[in-house]
């Protein structure tokens, strides 16, 4: 099982897999995978996690966004992201761009 | 030889029965189940007894169950029942909970098995809730109508002495049948005033009984709802995109909470105020 500091993901880049199916219900989502019967929780943080997942930020630009937008030290709210990014990756929600994630494994 | 078409959320199978017991059993289980729209049916029981005083239940030929109590029969007959009314279901989502209804609104209460939903459904009946099922409701797509398959309610023993003081289990043996593990039990035993409907869903409560806890009544968000339900919904793998839109927007639709209790007196009226509101 992944489990890496957030502080040692800084520089890592998540992207959301395809085929999972969203649903937002007010500040939350659902994901669901229909062919792994995979579905996920997500509260109004790890929603926005999510919806960072581009490809193309990295885990520090998406922990400071985050923490601009609830008005939170990063301290505060990089917890929340590290569980959030750990969840989506066991789940195999998100990958990682190329080798940014040095010890990336299967989980 | 008789028999009997059970049709109930897009599925059918059909029970054959031969001599005086099998028909009393049969019409014990299925007599509340509304003779629905017939679809071609997937399975057929068969439900026969010997001069030897047992009875035997096939399906589709095969002997699934040779036992000399009706009790016992009758709890893998309904139970078989279930399961393959669930394995063919479609045109709708089909929830593994119990249903009631107060007045006209219908109230959900999904989970999964020894969550204390049937005794729970019991005493509400006593508290003058109307019946609809305590195993499977369905809701047929793009509706908010609860369709329920309105078994007796089956009971494990333990909960006789929950439910002492509602039911006479020495005095009513004539109208319960009973396995060693549960007791099949007329809804009617428990509130002979209830009517069986088709209501809109109004309310949804994921229960939870739990020996010795605090009691919590907890408004869930809309996204805990819904992946709870989806958890409780048995027939996704016949529907389109396994029930997903389905479920997310009856939960737009319609409030849900989770209810821990360890005794019926911590409840009181609360349901009863809820689906008021």
């Amino acid at each position: 099982m992944l489990n890496l500091c957030i502080y040692l993901m800084k520089d890592c880049i998540p992207q959301q897999k395809a085929d999972y199916r969203l649903e937002q219900l007010d500040d939350e989502l659902l994901l669901y995978h229909p062919n792994q019967t995979v579905i996920m929780y997500c509260n109004a943080i790890a929603s926005l996690v999510w919806q960072l997942c581009d490809g193309q930020r990295t885990v520090h630009e998406i922990s400071n966004l985050l923490s601009a937008a609830y008005d939170k030290p990063y301290t505060v709210v990089a917890p929340q992201i590290e569980t959030a990014l750990q969840e989506f990756y066991q789940q195999r929600a998100i990958e990682y761009v190329g080798d940014t994630l040095p010890t990336q494994k299967s989980p | 030889m008789p028999s009997r078409l059970l049709t109930f959320a897009g599925s059918s199978v059909t029970i054959e029965y031969e001599g005086a017991d099998p028909a009393r059993i049969v019409e014990f289980l299925y007599q509340y189940l509304p003779f629905n729209e017939p679809i071609s049916s997937h399975v057929t029981f068969r439900l026969e007894t010997t001069d030897n005083d047992k009875f035997y239940l096939y399906c589709d030929d095969e002997l699934v169950c040779e036992d000399a109590s009706m009790g016992v029969v009758a709890e893998v007959l309904v139970g078989q029942t279930c399961y393959h009314l669930a394995d063919k279901s479609q045109g709708g989502v089909l929830f593994h909970a119990a249903g009631l209804a107060w007045e006209d609104k219908g109230i959900l209460l999904p989970g999964p098995m020894a969550t204390g939903k049937s005794t729970l459904t019991a005493w509400l009946l006593t508290q003058r809730f109307n019946y609809l099922s305590d195993e499977l409701v369905f809701i047929p797509q793009g509706t908010d109508t609860m369709q329920a398959f309105p078994r007796p309610l089956n009971l494990k023993h333990p909960s006789r002495l929950a439910l002492k003081d509602y039911v006479d289990y020495t005095v009513q043996t004539d109208r319960i049948l009973s396995s060693s593990g549960i007791d099949l039990v007329p809804h009617t035993l428990f509130n002979p005033r209830s009517i069986l409907s088709e209501p809109q869903l109004k309310l949804i409560i994921f229960p939870h009984y739990q020996a010795n806890s605090d009691f919590e009544l907890r408004l869930l968000s809309k996204a805990q709802a819904g992946k709870q339900l989806m958890q409780c919904c048995i027939n996704a793998r016949n529907l389109s995109g396994h029930g997903f839109s389905d479920i997310t927007n009856l939960v737009r639709r319609v409030r849900a909470y989770h209810l821990t209790y360890s005794d019926f007196a911590q409840i009181g009226r609360e349901i009863e105020e809820l689906v008021a509101l």
